[in-house]
């Protein structure tokens, strides 16, 4: 008799192969490319590093990685610190107002980051509503929207949400008794957070880190609308000009700079996983629940969180979709404007004459709902192969679960485009929906994934191990005791999946076709022919739209979880 | 909107009156060659015709519409390809030997150009060529299929200048006023965008003095956007009251609906861009391609797009053309010819050199 | 014949030798406590018995079929090796109701509806559980949780049950009924069980057969009776009940062990086991119910002056110091500090090398 498969070694296996694939095809097709003269499928293309050559003396390489650094310094700067603290404040204290917050706090989420600039221009830009407010009352306004500076601010503050995603995701099913013995021993609702709180989250919060870096190096629709005016170059700004540089398009100096952009992934794995290495566990929730006694934070301290809440609230959620909401109902705006006299709804009107939209929101609606499910239960089965597992394959995993977030959304699209076009028989699937499906699942694999390993390690062990012994397989273990409990985990993981399926719009630009329209492919085409307006009204039904869904999503899994 | 949709409608309805009965009767349109019937006849046993095309299917409905009822049994699947991709899609699938495309349609007349020399695109002498002007023909193989002139806009609330009406006063304005007017002027990113940098290509070749108006707008730290929509915007809003170079076919519309803006047709010389169109080599659907590049080059196609919005290269035509276009930009249009002057600006040392300057010159 | 058999079980921790060659069997009708300090490699035994730890080296046998033989490459996953488990968390799983909890067993079994069904009531009620059946995880009391697992572990009938401190979440008093209630289930339906414990009541009140585990090895296993009274090494002396240690050189003057302190003698018996000589640095170790409080000096009495009188409701506990000793004893009366005798009945004495 063999050694049994007690671990489920295969299927672990097979799962890491499988995200291996997937993960790594679009990622070599890239470095194979890099590698070329011209096309990969050009018969005239020949090896060499020509590409890496233009690119490394080219001078505005080094300007846009120095300030791309900068930038995601920048941002995680600023969002780490404030997402902890609103995550601190919604999950363990007595915040007034926290349900009302927990809602509207991922709204900036919501929206496609080049959507979200053009809100900032409407709202606080040059001739901005809230600019010639402040111009008429107080004199010059002493903000300008575009420039490093500003690019940053604003980054940080909406890149919030996805700090506090994660951190509040942690710190929800943390066991109150830690807190209490500090709270006890003297300790401020501060030196609790600082000293209890978040040290016991940090796996959380190093993983935060390393997406935001990540995020902040493939930004691209916030540098385009807030930094190019001002002259400043990150690298996905310098890949739209190196599209045009060379006349026809250069895919081998995108994708120079798209290795470059994956290089970074290796540094940043591995300093995670150092910092993680001796405090690994995370706390778990065993047999019992734990119950949570909020920090009671007193008058005092609830005005100074409201206050830093309201600021915040301002700057990253009501000025952009306030911008955006504003010229969704009117044609013209600006300096020398009263918006009263251009109110109209031909915005929305126009809107619904365009013959492809219903297409585009059905699809886009299956891909979010559906595909956003599917999405979830192949990250479900990922996660799980990578559940309790320690050794190589754990260590492969924690480096590609960031690799697709190092490349731009467009990227992405263009290389899986190549893969169902050129492997035979992917070809019939490159025209479904199911194309883009695939590259979704990998646009979201960073975010959904990670949310789920949290979950899992949530579970406590014996839950696992008594289910075990009463002689359930590890498949039987995983169907009836594991996913079961992890639900509302699993419902998080998918809204928020839905969330950025719904306003993902690079990925799909080179894969779409005729029937498999989405809407961010709509924003793509109206944007070039200069309908900002619609746009506008686009977004505005989508925010509102998405809100509803977050709340009606929240009420549901709030009973699921009773 | 509601005017776009009931010409659209008189367009389908003509095209219906026009056309309805030769499909039905298998016959050749009125004025096209006898043998045309076979051409229709094998269309329609394909049933159906691909193109791609940054033209949203928002402005091309009129012309799939129009197709569509002329010749019933074909269908029009519509590819809202984004203008930067349509090459690549093409080249790709032709080398993965997925030939997906019938009729490639794009604004990027220079990557058009490019793949009819590289073999991408069938050569077909179109029933309608008489009709069109040399400037939109290319070697019997692509055809321009539309008229979109280059214009000035400005914010006539915030803009309070004399209105340049040429490039020399606009040069002038900006050069005199750098510091009163900084950031106050703006245009489309020919680094970022490539139908840009065909249009500036041309205003190089049209105008000796362009690089002294680059100068001069660098000098009052002008603004360069990468879409038409940021364009619109700035202008809107006043935060860039001026912007040349931008596509009047569109500008004509928003201004329409935004009583503040105004479009000025440069009375130097006015650039009519265009979108040209080939049928793809080993297209899946030959005859239908040829189909509907005829009816693209056709009477009422022509009207069906102008009716959209964007004029028509013929002068037979009852909507918006040449003509009429010409004769607002004061008989000073000036065509993007399709040429080998179009694939010479894809070389890269020639681009390398224009970028240089124009970097030189914005950085200053 | 043994249900279960461990034989010469060895695991590593990383540099860490926590099970060092652990053998021990148990049979139907009978309770095996694993009982020693934390760190001392109980639960890990018991986890390896359960398949929920793999040993490097050794050998486990189950109701006659090998679930894990190093030399002959075997290792059955936890759920064929037809055990129970109960956990000291109870780990019940929150999401399911009791009665789906103890069905899971059975379902996974593939035993029909109605047959599951029954045998769950049956189960439930037999632990007094049966009205409860459809209440959830968290609506139950730590003493109706723990039945709960019981139940679980026991419904399809395992060869071995297997228990991890399935007392220590409970509250005294029902913890001393649970030790009786559970001994006689496993009993009355001849079920072999083993029992890990660090409670060395539990373990005696409990078990036909202890084991003591100290830094992964058994250092000595029998009856309770036996492994109270009769104990072979210093570590199973003191770490059974309450106990008076006093330190002496050994002197074996007229063949009897006596241990010599700076004014008093004491003698007592040499355990089998450890051997010691003459001369050496010894302790001597006694019960503290053994030891006795008089008033006027005798032998094996040592002289002490009482400190204090502690009330412990059904007895005093008295705190003694002399010489070089600090000693305790019981009573049942309150005494008044001043002089009195210490007697430590020399066949209680236990005499161990000092060093160990």
């Amino acid at each position: 008799m063999a050694k049994t498969t007690a671990d489920a070694t295969g299927f672990r296996l097979s799962a890491l192969a499988a995200l291996g694939i997937l993960v790594l095809s679009p990622v070599l097709l890239i470095l194979y490319q890099s590698f070329l003269s011209g096309p990969f499928f050009s018969p005239l293309s020949t090896l060499g590093l020509d590409a890496y050559v233009y690119i490394f003396s080219d001078p505005d390489f080094y300007r846009a990685l120095g300030t791309t650094v900068l930038f995601a310094l920048g941002t995680i700067a600023i969002c780490m610190p404030l997402g902890a603290v609103l995550a601190f404040l919604v999950t363990r204290t007595d915040l007034a107002g926290r349900k009302w917050l927990e809602a509207v706090v991922l709204v900036p989420m919501f929206l496609s980051a080049i959507v979200l600039g053009f809100g900032y221009t409407v709202a606080v830009g040059p001739t901005g509503v809230v600019t010639l407010a402040f111009e008429k009352i107080f004199g010059p306004a002493p903000w300008n929207i575009y420039g490093l500076s500003s690019l940053i601010l604003i980054s940080g503050l909406t890149h919030v949400p996805h700090v506090y995603l994660y951190s509040s995701a942690a710190m929800r099913n943390l066991p109150g008794d830690l807190e209490e013995a500090a709270r006890t021993s003297g300790a401020g609702v501060w030196t609790v957070a600082r000293h209890v709180t978040w040290p016991l989250i940090m796996p959380a919060l190093v993983f935060s880190i390393g997406l935001n870096v990540m995020l902040a190096f493939e930004a691209f629709g916030l540098p385009l609308v807030l930094g190019d005016p001002a002259g400043v170059l990150v690298l996905t700004t310098y890949i739209y000009k190196l599209t045009t540089i060379l006349g026809v398009p250069s895919y081998q100096l995108m994708a120079v700079v798209a290795v470059v952009l994956l290089a970074i992934i290796f540094p940043l794995v591995f300093i995670q996983r150092k910092l993680l290495s001796r405090s690994r566990r995370f706390a778990a929730i065993g047999g019992k629940g734990a119950r949570v006694t909020r920090i009671r934070l007193g008058k005092s301290g609830q005005l100074i969180a409201w206050l830093g809440i309201g600021a915040w609230l301002t700057i990253s959620i009501v000025f952009p979709i306030g911008g955006i909401a504003i010229r969704a109902f009117v044609d013209s705006w600006g300096a020398g404007v009263n918006l009263l006299d251009h109110l109209t709804l031909n915005n929305f009107e126009q809107l619904f004459s365009i013959g492809a939209l219903q297409r585009g929101i059905t699809n886009t609606l299956l891909l979010a709902v559906i595909g956003g499910a599917l999405a979830v239960g192949a990250y479900l089965i990922i996660a799980l192969a990578g559940h309790r597992w320690s050794g190589a394959g754990h260590t492969a995993l924690d480096y590609m679960v960031l690799m697709p977030r190092a490349l731009p959304g467009l990227i992405i699209g263009l290389a899986f485009f190549w893969i169902f076009l050129f492997v035979p028989f992917l070809q019939p699937l490159r025209l479904t929906l199911f194309s883009l499906l695939v590259a979704y699942i990998i646009v979201g694999l960073s975010y959904g994934l990670r949310l789920i390993q949290a979950t899992l390690l949530q579970v406590a062990p014996e839950l696992e191990e008594s289910a075990r012994s009463a002689g359930a397989t590890i498949g039987q273990t995983w169907a009836r005791i594991v996913i079961p409990i992890i639900r509302p985990g699993l419902l998080g993981a998918w809204t928020m999946i839905m969330i950025i399926f719904l306003r993902e719009y690079a990925t799909g630009v080179y894969l779409m076709t005729n029937g498999t329209e989405v809407i961010g492919s709509l924003i793509v085409s109206l944007m070039a022919s200069g309908s900002l307006d619609t746009i506008a009204a686009l977004a505005l039904i989508s925010v509102v739209m998405t809100t509803g869904g977050l709340v009606l999503a929240n009420r549901l899994g709030g009973k699921i979880h009773e | 909107m509601q005017t776009l949709k009931i010409t659209t409608c008189a367009a389908a309805f003509q095209a219906m009156t026009l056309a309805a009965l030769p499909a039905h009767a298998q016959q050749a349109p009125e004025g096209y060659p006898a043998d045309y019937v076979d051409l229709v006849t094998a269309a329609v046993g394909e049933g159906e015709v691909n193109v791609y095309s940054p033209t949203d299917s928002e402005q091309a409905e009129g012309l799939i519409r129009g197709f569509e009822t002329a010749f019933p049994g074909i269908t029009v699947k519509w590819n809202d390809v984004a203008s930067g991709a349509v090459y690549n899609r093409v080249v790709s699938e032709a080398a993965a030997g997925q030939v997906g495309s019938d009729v490639v349609w794009s604004n990027g007349l220079d990557l058009q150009l490019q793949l009819v020399e590289e073999g991408f695109a069938e050569p077909y002498k179109s029933v309608e060529t008489a009709h069109i002007p040399d400037w939109a023909q290319y070697k019997d193989t692509a055809y321009s299929t539309t008229v979109e002139p280059i214009v000035f806009m400005y914010n006539n609330t915030v803009f309070q200048e004399a209105v340049p009406k040429n490039r020399k006063e606009l040069t002038e304005l900006m050069d005199t006023k750098a510091s009163e007017l900084n950031g106050k002027f703006a245009t489309f990113d020919p680094e970022k965008s490539a139908s840009a940098y065909v249009v500036m290509e041309n205003d190089v070749k049209n105008d000796a003095g362009f690089t002294t108006l680059v100068d001069a707008f660098g000098k009052a730290r002008g603004k360069v956007y990468a879409s038409s929509g940021q364009l619109r915007e700035k202008v809107l809003s006043g935060e860039h009251p001026f912007a040349f170079n931008i596509n009047g076919a569109y500008a004509k519309g928003w201004a329409e609906k935004s009583s503040n803006l105004t479009v000025v047709y440069p009375e130097d010389y006015t650039i009519a861009a265009s979108r040209t169109a080939f049928i793809s080599k080993n297209a899946p659907n030959p005859n239908a391609a040829k189909l509907f590049l005829d009816y693209m080059l056709s009477k009422s196609g022509q009207e069906a797009v102008a009716d959209a919005g964007l004029p028509s290269v013929r002068s037979d035509v009852s909507t918006d053309n040449w003509d009429s276009v010409n004769k607002e930009a004061g008989g000073k249009l000036v065509p993007i010819e399709l040429d080998a002057a179009l694939l010479e600006g894809l070389q890269p040392a020639k681009r390398g050199e224009f970028f240089r300057n124009w970097k030189k010159a914005l950085n200053q | 014949m043994s249900d279960l058999i461990v034989d010469d079980i060895h695991m590593h921790l990383g540099a860490l030798h926590v099970l060092q060659g652990t053998s021990f069997t148990a049979k139907r009708g009978e309770v095996v406590a694993l009982l020693g300090a934390s760190g001392s490699g109980k639960t890990t035994l018991l986890r390896t018995v359960a398949g929920l730890e793999v040993p490097g080296k050794g050998r486990i046998q189950i109701a006659g079929t090998p679930v894990f033989d190093h030399s002959r490459s075997i290792l059955l996953p936890p759920e064929k090796r037809n055990i129970g488990l109960v956990f000291q968390s109870y780990a019940l799983w929150p999401h399911r109701t009791v009665a789906e909890n103890v069905a899971f067993g059975l379902a996974i079994r593939g035993a029909g509806k109605a047959e599951t069904a029954k045998r769950v009531q049956a189960m439930l009620e037999k632990l007094g559980l049966g009205h409860l059946a459809e209440r959830y995880p968290f609506q139950l009391s730590g003493g109706q949780q723990q039945r709960v697992a019981i139940c679980r572990a026991l419904v399809y009938e395992p060869k071995v049950i297997l228990l991890d401190e399935p007392l220590s979440n409970l509250d005294a008093k029902l913890r001393e009924e649970a030790r009786y209630w559970i001994r006689t289930l496993i009993l009355e339906l001849e079920l072999c069980a083993v029992m890990v414990t660090h409670d060395q009541d539990e373990a005696l009140a409990m078990a036909d057969n202890v084991l003591l585990l100290k830094n992964g090895a058994i250092v000595q296993s029998g009856s309770p009776l036996d492994i109270y009274s009769n104990p072979k090494s210093r570590y199973t002396a003191e770490f059974l009940g309450n106990n008076n240690c006093i330190d002496g050189e050994l002197s074996m003057a007229g063949g009897k062990p006596t241990v010599l302190g700076p004014s008093w003698s004491i003698s007592g018996v040499l355990p089998e086991g450890p051997t010691v000589a003459n001369g050496n640095a010894v302790s001597a170790i006694v019960r503290v119910e053994q030891t006795a409080i008089h008033n006027e000096p005798g032998p094996n009495r040592i002289p002490v002056n009482l400190d204090a009188s502690i009330y412990l409701g059904n007895h005093w506990e008295y705190r003694l110091s002399g010489l070089g000793v600090t000693l305790k004893a019981q009573g049942s009366v309150r005494r008044e500090p001043g002089n009195v005798w210490c007697e430590l009945p020399a066949e209680s004495v236990w005499i161990f090398p000092k060093a160990s």
